[in-house]
């Protein structure tokens, strides 16, 4: 096989393959022998005509063609070994000549990631800090969780909740009625408008009460926006908010605690852990954008591609939600389908930069994440959603996207603490030491521009 | 008559296909030549030597088309042997 490459610009090249008969000839007599069962030829009972007749009737084209998928595997792999490239992915195959039967291939090749110096950006971690008053806003917020709510019978007041009949009329036109609506009284409620609860404030349970209540001027409905209306609210029944206290029975109820100083030390830990990844999280989205943009990355478009695409099926999710469709969507905006994938290009490009530029240093930092740490973080998270969370555990880890997701983030919280580790040096060793580490890194590069396939399926 | 007017065309069947393999050939051939012609034009047409020629006079048949009788169509077969070893190539360039 006489194989001759061509490289694109953007990774992507084209292997020319002019193949020889003798390479040829098994795939042939594959073919006719399987066309030959299938058609008819004078002569022959169907199946036995012999290649020749076959050939010479159907012609090499048909034959080709009939083999053409396990021809085109046989060629494709030929081709590659034969160029020395390393193609991650066939991109188009099609037939250049038939005489001799030449292919002609188009590939994606790695992209070529040359981060520039990170290592002399100082990144500084600080710890993070969990005070009191923290802990005990989430246990305040667990007491509100696990409060219960007690039938009473005396005058309503703020922060109860009350079963209602309301009717509202503007100018002796009804323009609000509810039937046992329950409602909070709050004094920060949106509906209808705040005084509605101060309103209600003190008013027995069982009576029927009326008052005139003014919507502000920016109220949503504008037939009331600005107008005074009459309100008549008949307040069935009453419940008062029992708050539990925050004591050892409240640690027994949250998650089977023994105590509420091992309730409070769990909520220390897991808030210090929580603000940790956070803080790291957000460290490593800054640093992988600074690093990207002092990255070259040259890469064949199929990532950039993909990311669009997954762009497109997102928003095309979102507007289902809507009950939407694309079209629609597309029309009402006044916008093609190209308008739309201009618009999320620069998106697309970047976060494909970026994804790169994170495999490329998890590589150069020899960074590994190994599967039990993508299953102790997917504890941590589902863990912040209360007890019996092994079904909603399993669903995550069961989901190749979220893996990768948090693989990812795994990654970048530990780049951020290679680089903190490092950054924290004292200056003599730190400049020593990136030196050294920076030139074996430039010479890793020249010689192996190396790339992620995963950076596709993202 | 011209060999090439002898000759009207090989019979490729599964038939003939297993009897090349030991040398003997079949043409369709004009229904006035006789063994002597096939010879001669198989020599000259192929350079080969023909041992030996069998002829078949096959009857046409009468076809009906509805109300339609088609004439029958009488051909002339022809089957050679050749010299041991010799052999003729139908497809060859193929």
């Amino acid at each position: 096989m006489e194989v001759t490459t061509k490289q694109l610009e953007n990774r992507q090249a084209i292997l020319t393959a002019k193949v020889e008969d003798e390479w040829l000839d098994p795939f042939l007599r594959t073919a006719s022998r399987s066309l030959a069962t299938r058609f008819e030829i004078p002569g022959f009972r169907k199946g036995k005509a012999p290649h020749q007749v076959v050939v010479q009737r159907m012609g090499k084209e048909a034959l080709v063609r009939e083999v053409i998928d396990d021809l085109g595997r046989a060629a494709y792999d030929e081709a590659v070994e034969e160029s020395g490239l390393e193609p991650i992915r066939l991109e188009d195959f099609e037939i250049a000549e038939w005489a001799p039967l030449t292919l002609r291939m188009t590939v994606s090749l790695k992209p070529i990631i040359e981060l520039g110096d990170y290592r002399s950006q100082p990144v500084e971690l600080e710890e993070v800090e969990v005070k009191d008053e923290d802990a005990e806003a989430v246990l305040r917020d667990l007491q509100e969780r696990y409060a219960e709510r007690v039938s009473v019978d005396r005058p309503a007041a703020l922060g109860d909740f009350a079963l209602l009949d309301v009717e509202g009329s503007l100018e002796g036109r009804v323009v609000l009625q509810l039937e046992q609506q329950e409602y909070e009284l709050r004094a920060d409620a949106d509906f209808p408008v705040g005084e509605f609860a101060e309103k209600l404030a003190g008013v027995p349970v069982g009576e029927q009460v009326s008052f005139d209540l003014t919507f502000p001027d920016d109220y949503e409905d504008e037939d009331l926006a600005g107008h005074e209306a009459t309100l008549r609210v008949h307040l069935h029944s009453l419940q008062e908010k029992v708050l539990p206290e925050i004591d050892d029975e409240l640690a027994k109820m949250v998650a089977g605690f023994g105590s509420l100083e091992e309730l409070t030390e769990k909520i220390r830990e897991d808030l210090y852990l929580h603000r940790d990844a956070e803080l790291k999280d957000q460290l490593a989205e800054e640093l992988l954008g600074s690093v990207a943009e002092e990255t070259q990355v040259d890469s064949p478009p199929l990532f950039v591609d993909a990311e669009l695409e997954t762009m497109v099926r997102m928003l095309v999710r979102d507007l289902q939600e809507q009950g939407l469709t694309l079209e629609g969507y597309l029309k009402t905006s006044g916008r093609t389908i190209e308008n739309l994938l201009d618009e999320f290009r620069p998106t697309a490009e970047k976060r494909v930069k970026e994804s790169l530029v994170l495999s490329k240093l998890v590589e150069v930092e020899d960074i590994e994440v190994e599967d039990a740490e993508i299953e102790e973080e997917v504890a941590r998270i589902t863990d912040a959603y209360g007890q019996d969370t092994e079904g909603l555990r399993d669903a995550l880890l069961s989901n190749e996207h979220v893996r990768e997701d948090i693989r990812n983030r795994l990654y970048g919280r530990k780049i951020v603490e290679r680089l903190a580790e490092l950054s924290s040096l004292p200056e003599a060793t730190e400049e020593a030491s990136v030196a050294a580490q920076g030139e074996e890194y430039q010479s890793e590069v020249e010689d192996k521009p190396v790339s992620v396939d995963e950076a596709a399926s993202q | 008559m011209h060999a090439y007017e002898v000759l009207k065309r090989p019979i490729v069947t599964e038939k003939t296909t297993l009897q090349g393999e030991q040398g003997r050939y079949t043409f369709e051939v004009d229904p006035r030549a006789n063994k002597h012609e096939v010879k001669e034009a198989v020599e000259k047409i192929f350079d080969v030597d023909v041992v030996s020629v069998n002829i078949i006079k096959v009857p046409g048949k009468r076809r009906r088309y509805g109300r339609h009788v088609s004439k029958p169509h009488p051909w002339k077969k022809a089957t050679v042997k050749l010299a041991e070893g010799q052999s003729i190539g139908f497809f060859e360039g193929v």
